[in-house]
């Protein structure tokens, strides 16, 4: 029904939620973040349309983050990718360092990127400040820099799996550059791997990467929708770095007594953490620190083996492994 | 809000004091007795984890907002960790009560007065980031519902005579 | 909000959890049979209100909660359901006390038991009132169990004269015995089609889940029995036990209680029987550092487990995950070192 010419001019971006499936397709410069939305607890990924060149010819593929230190908000990854044979031509579009550009001047880089999309492809996974706090705050311990490296390694499996014949890659360092490159380098054996700090200044494609995650972490946060509705986007809760005054206030006077902070909050920041242990109830878990873990072991011990044991008060093992026991005062 | 919130309902009428003889109680008893109606059954979760405090709480603004349900169950967060919950029923044939006590006397041996000032048939048991499971200890423990009125409903006639290999129940 | 600007240092927060509870506890979660839950108790007199009592348990003979329910001659144990670590939240409110009561009925017989056994003994087989017989100056609620007796159940554990107005008691061991056993039997049959695993031994939970099909009577009888004992003096629990022609299990856990003395086994490895008496459970925490030392004995598994656990991690500091790795090492260490050493 629709004309095929027209299809090849819409600049199509899809959406696909984390589980792969397809949800929905976007046109323009726009970032459609509605899917997110529903759920914005849950990690999203956004991928454009792989372009066609990007079959054929050999490319290099950028990687970088965005939102790595803030207390609230997503964190934000981000991959593009250009055959090698474009290289000047992207130069010639004006990336640099995201960190170094105006808002302004990213969303431009972000429209330019996507109406480049004859030969530019990228995706963008959000990982959501629930997800970053429950996996650094999880049972066995999952450290942002492991969390970083995860995201990029999917996106870049994303991108080969998706047909971009992905030759080079760049990536701006998380933690050791030697480690992370040995790593990368395992599990993509044939691919010409570079891990360098300041990655996103010294390769045009790292910042294209770099521009498409931080305008859509920008658009993540303006746009967010607290579920917990008491707390509007529009107050100042400044840069969201643990170093900015406005923040830190801001976290401050949002403290709910029994459940924190919304989560749009890194429950796992220290920033975020301390101030709980002032403003809010104390919470105990069952795998607590080190002192809380001896205490209950300690308590173990003496639920079966109390002073003045007598036999008489042990319950049938039934009881035992269900967790039952006498009430003996009300 | 159609259904009668938790702090509104525990603010309700204050039970009167039985006066009590003081000689026959050395022992005190705690007398319960019921609000009138529960327009709907209360809202319960029981969490993994100790929260130093007793009163009012948003739940449903905090929590219940963000609870979210997949293919394994359903998914929630309390203090930046995940949660991972499943609606355990209450056994047949019993029913969930809250009892509260508005006026505790000062003396032990002054008889109480708790009611039940809630009531519920189900509640969402939550694990630390686990899915619930039938390891899980509290499945056990309910099963203590039924396994106690087998071991305590009073014995008949038909029980004494029943041969060793009858099996009544079959459930 | 008020709970805001509180000040930390008067906020019950401080406290630790556990042991301060009951002061301020003004609620409670618990499941009760629904025909209480269901009853209208609005104009009831404090008479036939349902009422928490404290009733001497027939095999601690120490206080117990009981719910008593005079309208409808039912009485409930309470039993307490408790994780390491729970709060609920009942609505919009959050409470601190995680356990979850459970008030599910018992047979009353059991409860005065103890008072038919002891007027038997002291009174040389007289016959007595039931409310001459179950009086207690400790529980002196106790007579409320009177009321919800009613004769014909009485006689299944008692021999009984007189008549419709002025019937005596007396305590019979047979009939007793032939009560408990159709109780076993009952219960026997019940868990024999339960997915309860009835299995002996530590692993038993594991296979709660995948019961074998056939599960030999005998165990169903012997847990149905262990079960039933806990409402049981010791020495009625033995007789029953008899009767019944089973053995009652001996868990090595009883053993090690009864006759107080260290095995062979608690004083090479280092390792404590969990439910010792109270001074060497007193002794625990300095051997548990011995443990930790480098005098370690070699049959120590556990050491020999965990230890690289720890050097594997840099920082030296274990992560939760690992913490749990190596306690469940200890438990599983234990209970095999006294299967090879059992004899």
């Amino acid at each position: 029904m629709a004309d095929p010419e027209e299809m090849q001019e819409e600049i199509s971006v899809q959406d696909v939620t984390d589980d792969g499936e397809k949800v929905s397709s976007i046109g323009s410069a726009e970032v459609d973040l509605s899917k997110f939305e529903t759920d914005n607890n849950k990690n999203f990924t956004i991928q454009s349309q792989v372009p066609k060149i990007c079959e054929e010819e050999d490319c290099c593929l950028g990687i970088d983050e965005a939102g790595r230190g803030p207390v609230l908000g997503p964190m934000v990854y981000g991959v593009s990718y250009c055959p090698l044979s474009k290289n000047d031509e992207l130069k010639a579009m004006g990336f640099a360092d995201s960190k170094t550009l105006t808002e302004e001047q990213r969303e431009a880089l972000l429209k330019s990127i996507q109406d480049a999309s004859d030969f530019i492809g990228y995706n963008v996974q959000i990982l959501t400040p629930s997800y970053i706090s429950s996996c650094m705050l999880g049972r066995t311990k999952y450290s942002l820099n492991q969390v970083s490296m995860d995201s990029a390694i999917s996106l870049l499996r994303l991108a080969i799996e998706s047909g971009a014949k992905i030759k080079e890659v760049y990536v701006d360092t998380v933690g050791d550059a030697s480690k992370y490159q040995a790593k990368l380098q395992a599990l993509f054996p044939t691919l010409d791997i570079t891990v360098t700090p300041k990655a996103d200044s010294k390769f045009p494609i790292v910042s294209a990467a770099s521009i498409c995650a931080k305008v859509v972490r920008d658009r993540v946060i303006q746009s967010w929708k607290f579920k917990e509705g008491t707390v509007s986007a529009t107050d100042n809760y400044g840069s969201g770095y643990p170093s900015d005054p406005a923040t830190k206030r801001w976290l401050s006077e949002n403290v709910d007594p029994i459940f924190g902070f919304p989560r749009f909050i890194r429950f796992s920041w220290s920033t975020a953490s301390n101030i709980l242990e002032k403003k809010a109830a104390i919470v105990e878990w069952e795998d607590d620190d080190e002192e809380e873990v001896a205490k209950g072991s300690a308590s173990l011990l003496s639920f079966f083996a109390p002073k003045n044991f007598d036999s008489r008060k042990k319950k049938h093992q039934f009881f035992e492994e269900s967790g039952l026991t006498q009430l003996t005062t009300f | 809000m159609h259904r009668i919130s938790g702090p509104a309902r525990l603010s309700g009428r204050i039970v009167r004091n039985y006066p009590v003889p003081v000689s026959a109680v050395i022992n005190m008893s705690v007398h319960v007795t019921s609000n009138s109606a529960f327009s709907s059954a209360a809202s319960v979760h029981l969490l993994p984890c100790t929260i130093l405090s007793n009163g009012p709480a948003k739940v449903d603004v905090f929590f219940t907002s963000n609870t979210q349900e997949d293919e394994v169950g359903l998914v929630s967060a309390f203090r930046g960790r995940e949660l991972r919950g499943q609606t355990v029923f209450i056994p047949d044939g019993y029913k969930g009560i809250v009892l509260q006590e508005l006026n505790r006397p000062f003396t032990e041996d002054q008889d109480r007065n708790v009611r039940i000032s809630a009531k519920f048939n189900e509640f969402t048991y939550w694990n630390l980031q686990t899915p619930p499971s039938s390891q899980d200890k509290v499945t056990s423990a309910l099963q203590w519902a039924n396994l106690s009125s087998v071991i305590h409903a009073p014995v008949s006639d038909d029980d004494q005579d029943n041969s060793p290999t009858s099996i009544e129940f079959s459930r | 909000m008020a709970e805001e600007e509180r000040e930390p240092d008067d906020s019950p927060r401080l406290s630790s959890s556990s042991h301060s509870k009951n002061k301020e506890q003004s609620r409670w979660v618990m499941i009760v049979p629904e025909k209480i839950a269901d009853q209208q108790l609005e104009d009831s007199s404090p008479d036939s209100q349902p009422s928490i009592i404290k009733l001497k348990h027939p095999k601690t003979e120490s206080a117990a909660q009981f719910l008593i329910c005079p309208k409808d001659k039912s009485i409930q144990e309470i039993l307490s359901f408790q994780d390491s670590k729970g709060s609920w939240f009942i609505d919009n409110t959050v409470q601190e006390d995680g356990r979850l009561l459970m008030a599910t009925n018992i047979d009353p017989l059991f409860l005065i038991l103890p008072y038919l056994q002891s007027e038997n003994n002291t009174k040389k087989h007289m016959f007595m009132e039931l409310d001459q017989i179950v009086k207690d100056s400790s529980y002196p609620q106790c007579n409320r169990l009177v009321e919800i007796l009613d004769h014909q159940t009485t006689c299944q554990i008692c021999d009984s004269k007189g008549n419709e107005d002025f019937k005596v008691y007396r305590y019979s061991e047979e009939k007793t015995l032939a009560w408990l056993k159709s109780k076993v039997e009952r219960t026997a049959d019940y868990l024999s089609s339960s997915d309860i695993s009835v299995s002996s031994g530590q692993c038993s939970s594991y296979v709660r889940s995948s019961k074998p099909s056939e599960v030999p009577r005998e165990d169903c009888l012997r847990y149905a029995a262990g079960l039933i004992s806990d409402y049981l003096h010791p020495s009625l629990s033995k007789k029953m036990f008899s009767n019944l022609g089973i053995k009652e299990e001996t868990t090595k856990g009883k053993k090690v209680s009864e006759n107080g003395n260290k095995t062979e086994e608690e004083t090479t490895n280092g390792k404590r029987r969990p439910d010792e008496n109270g001074h060497k459970a007193e002794e625990e925490p300095p051997l548990k550092k011995v443990r930790k030392s480098s005098s370690e004995p070699d049959e120590d598994y556990s050491r020999s487990f965990s230890m690289p656990q720890v050097k594997a991690v840099p920082t030296s500091k274990l992560t939760p995950g690992q913490k749990r790795l190596a306690k469940a090492d200890k438990t599983g260490m234990k209970s095999l070192s006294s299967f090879f050493k059992k004899k």
